[in-house]
């Protein structure tokens, strides 16, 4: 189930938060959390329900793996419980493996040995990566005894709590369990309501409003990529990367506002990431409980910049190569990791002369960079990539095509200009659509305060905003299809 | 502000808004889902997709003229003067059998008064499987009968939009379309020789005669059953008007003869005719042996859509009964065909050059 439907805000949401109050309400407290779990699992299982059974057994498998280890514990058997734990996180990966990298693992097989593996098709299920992730760090835990002894339920509503489950954040037991257990939160909670519908309003609004526009004109970009000009790739550079922080974040910021009424407090995953004036910066704004968990669980054990510069350079590819693998399987995932890697190997290496560049170019070199290596990260193939940067490169033709022009148009908009009679006068070949678009959702990302850092205040102003981007992006989640037909 | 209000005021805010905003689609309603055009409102109707199953469910008819894009250019006042009665036009450009069938049913279900159906079946579409559909996005919301679902429609700031229009057009004085004009693209092009030849290049002269195979006859009759008697079978009450869409001489040579498939569509035919003729109350007509009309490229702008006119004569001539098929007589169709496209000299369509291309 998405967010962003109708029968998630009109149904699911309403009916968890009401049901589990109220389950509370009636001290019914193991029913309350069943409860979330059961409607976890059906938000879950809503895309297919043949994922209930593969996240039903990866929370079964390691909830087992993490009793042994804590048992190993116990006892004093140190040596087998690193077995265990190794064993354990193995199991992870064969499984995110065998769904999200077989069929590219068959393929690479047969471009390099020419051999002709059949393709397996496999479904990746939604969100494989996130919670395969948050189990990984919750065995790695349960090895160094950094775990309590939390019963299946409590793990199972851990892993499956359906706000971070899809995308994340990246949220660590001794964050979500203790704050599920705490009496105080059973209670619904005015200011935490509040904040939730606050928050889930904003994100919704990114991504339905702000995104998904931004977002047609990138498709309507690669779709094209023949006619494409110099302009064009260089506006679809920097529409893809803000496409992609509003969509990404307008998520988490509904899966925080979610938690909220739930009075759970998700961390903070993205920090206006595009203000950053480094890509070390960068990296602590942006996806930041993923990045929390490269470094704990990967950069940290691998000594991180304890055994000397080059070991530290060579921690840092290790963690961007596993940063690319983890966002896709395809080797422009792994470019975009690489390119990263050497980015901050290079800032970190440089970094005097780093800081003494001003700031305002400081941060124009990191967007750039950022946007750019963004760009690679959405092209369909390495070779696809390469034709795009070519065309800025060769500087081939400086106007926009028209598709691309009207790409960030919204209807209403042009609806709203044609009752006013003034449909003529904006838009159209000047672009001004375009122009104000940019310039609007430029403020947003580099001019705005993000809405989870903000203070939230319960006045008019928030209230006004709340209805109107609710309300907006609601009758924005549906639309009218076009049938192209051939023969004419 | 205490937080308990605002997020009462806010989900009561919201809840007025979208009110508000479902209130006003459901009373103009422009796809006509849940009432008939509002008197003195001038809607447009252009979208097949989204507006036929409105039309069906909530206009006032007893005929129904339906199918694919070969069905746009009719009148229906030329239908109504010849057939009496009142009728409505829902086309699906690109439909298929499935699709068009679908509709129907839904036309037949809601409608009692329903007493006649004007349909064309075309020829290309009859070996699909029975359940293929040539389109994703398909409103499907719009056709079925939960209410929840709705939502895609009441809040749909487009449909929104749209209504807005339907108040514009009419302070503007504009009339509600037509269904003579509805979806009609008889205007809108050219027809004739080279237009027909631009849509193609001829594909070069097969080497061996290709046969009907068993599983291409069983998936023809499964589509035929399901798609085009099945509801004959079931409402004897109705008549049914089939004709075969007469494509022009250029189609047979690219899609049949050239290709070495002129027996197969021979058998081709005679399996679809034979299943169709076991219902009484389907008359099935076809007009692919009047060679002075499919062999005259002027009426056609491509390969298989014929112009306005040919529309009009269509529909007198199934009042007329001319070009009809029975059980006595589709035999010797059958062979006239045959004769004719089999002896065609198909190169006298061509220049040397277009021949190269």
């Amino acid at each position: 189930m998405l967010f962003n439907s109708y029968i998630f805000i009109f149904l699911f949401l309403p009916l968890c938060v009401t049901v589990y109050f109220l389950l509370y309400a009636f001290r019914l407290e193991r029913t309350a959390r069943i409860w979330l779990l059961g409607m976890s699992l059906w938000f879950y299982g809503y895309f297919n329900p043949s994922y209930i059974i593969i996240i039903c057994g990866s929370i079964l498998m390691n909830y087992v793996v993490s009793r042994f280890l804590l048992r190993m514990r116990g006892i004093g058997r140190a040596g087998d419980a690193k077995a265990v734990m190794i064993v354990g996180v193995s199991a992870n990966i064969a499984l995110l493996f065998y769904f999200k990298y077989f069929d590219f693992f068959l393929s690479n097989l047969n471009t390099i040995f020419r051999t002709d593996f059949v393709m397996r098709n496999i479904m990746l299920p939604l969100g494989i990566s996130f919670f395969t992730f948050q189990q990984i760090s919750y065995v790695v835990d349960s090895y160094r005894g950094e775990t309590k002894g939390y019963s299946l339920l409590d793990y199972a509503v851990f892993v499956s709590f359906f706000p971070q489950l899809v995308a994340g954040p990246i949220v660590l037991h001794n964050e979500l369990i203790p704050q599920l257990r705490k009496t105080e939160n059973h209670k619904p909670d005015a200011g935490n309501l509040a904040r939730g519908l606050y928050l889930f309003s904003n994100g919704l609004f990114k991504k339905v409003i702000v995104a998904d526009t931004l977002g047609n004109l990138v498709a309507a970009g690669f779709g094209g990529l023949e006619i494409l000009t110099t302009i064009d790739v260089l506006l679809i550079i920097v529409c893809y990367a803000l496409q992609l922080y509003f969509d990404f974040s307008g998520y988490s910021d509904m899966a925080t506002g979610i938690a909220s009424m739930f009075n759970i407090r998700l961390p903070l995953n993205f920090s206006s990431p595009y203000k950053a004036r480094s890509i070390l910066e960068f990296w602590d704004r942006w996806h930041m409980t993923l990045t929390r968990f490269l470094r704990q669980y990967i950069y940290f054990p691998l000594g991180g910049s304890r055994r000397g510069r080059i070991r530290t350079y060579v921690n840092i590819m290790i963690v961007f190569l596993v940063s690319g693998f983890w966002h896709g399987a395809n080797w422009t995932f792994v470019a975009w990791g690489l390119l990263h890697g050497v980015a901050e190997v290079l800032t970190r290496r440089f970094r005097n002369g780093w800081d003494r560049i001003p700031a305002l170019l400081q941060w124009f070199l990191t967007f750039g960079f950022v946007s750019s290596a963004f760009l690679i990260f959405r092209a369909d193939s390495l070779s696809q990539a390469y034709i795009m940067f070519r065309k800025v490169a060769t500087l081939e033709s400086l106007t926009i095509t028209p598709a691309l022009l009207e790409g960030l148009t919204l209807p209403e908009v042009s609806h709203i200009e044609q009752l006013l009679h003034i449909d003529g006068l904006l838009g159209g070949k000047y672009g001004i659509h375009l122009w104000v678009s940019l310039a609007v959702v430029f403020y947003a990302a580099f001019g705005m305060q993000n809405c989870q850092e903000k203070k939230f205040q319960c006045d008019g102003k928030t209230l006004f905003q709340t209805v109107g981007m609710l309300t907006w992006s609601v009758v924005s989640l549906s639309g009218i299809s076009t049938f192209l037909y051939f023969n004419f | 502000m205490k937080a308990k209000v605002w997020f009462v005021s806010a989900l009561g805010g919201t809840v007025l808004a979208l009110a508000a905003f479902a209130g006003y689609i459901i009373t103009i309603d422009p796809f006509f889902h849940y009432h008939r055009p509002l008197s003195g409102l001038a809607y447009t109707i252009d979208n097949s997709r989204y507006q036929n199953d409105g039309i069906v469910k909530h206009f006032q008819y007893d005929t129904l003229i339906t199918g694919s894009s070969m069905t746009s250019n009719f009148k229906t006042t030329e239908c109504d003067a010849l057939f009496g009665g009142t009728s409505v036009k829902t086309p699906f450009h690109g439909g298929t059998f499935k699709e068009v069938n679908d509709h129907m049913e839904a036309a037949i279900l809601a409608n009692p008064n329903l007493r006649t159906v004007i349909r064309c079946l075309d020829e290309g579409n009859f070996t699909q499987d029975k359940d293929y559909v040539n389109y994703d996005g398909i409103p499907y919301y719009l056709y079925d009968r939960n209410p929840f679902n709705d939502t895609e429609y009441v809040w749909n700031k487009n449909v929104f939009m749209l209504s807005d229009t339907v108040l514009l057009d009419t302070r503007e004085g504009r009339q509600m379309t037509s269904f003579d004009e509805y979806l009609r693209w008889a205007e809108q092009y050219e027809y004739g020789r080279e237009q027909v030849l631009s849509y193609y290049a001829r594909p070069g002269q097969g080497t061996h005669e290709k046969k009907l195979a068993d599983v291409e006859r069983e998936t023809t009759l499964g589509n035929i059953r399901q798609n085009v008697t099945k509801a004959a079978r079931e409402h004897p009450e109705i008549t049914f008007y089939y004709y075969f869409s007469p494509y022009s001489v250029c189609y047979w040579d690219v899609e049949v003869v050239r290709p070495g498939k002129l027996e197969w569509y021979m058998d081709l035919q005679q399996t679809v005719i034979e299943e169709i003729l076991t219902c009484d109350n389907i008359r099935l007509y076809s007009f692919d042996d009047n060679g002075e009309l499919t062999c005259d490229l002027n009426h056609y702008k491509d390969p298989s859509h014929y112009n306005g006119e040919i529309s009009s004569l269509i529909l007198q001539w199934m009042k007329d009964d001319v070009g009809r098929l029975t059980k006595e007589n589709y035999k010797a169709y059958l062979q006239r065909l045959y004769e004719f496209y089999g002896a065609y000299d198909y190169d006298s369509i061509y220049t040397e050059k277009e021949e190269a291309k």
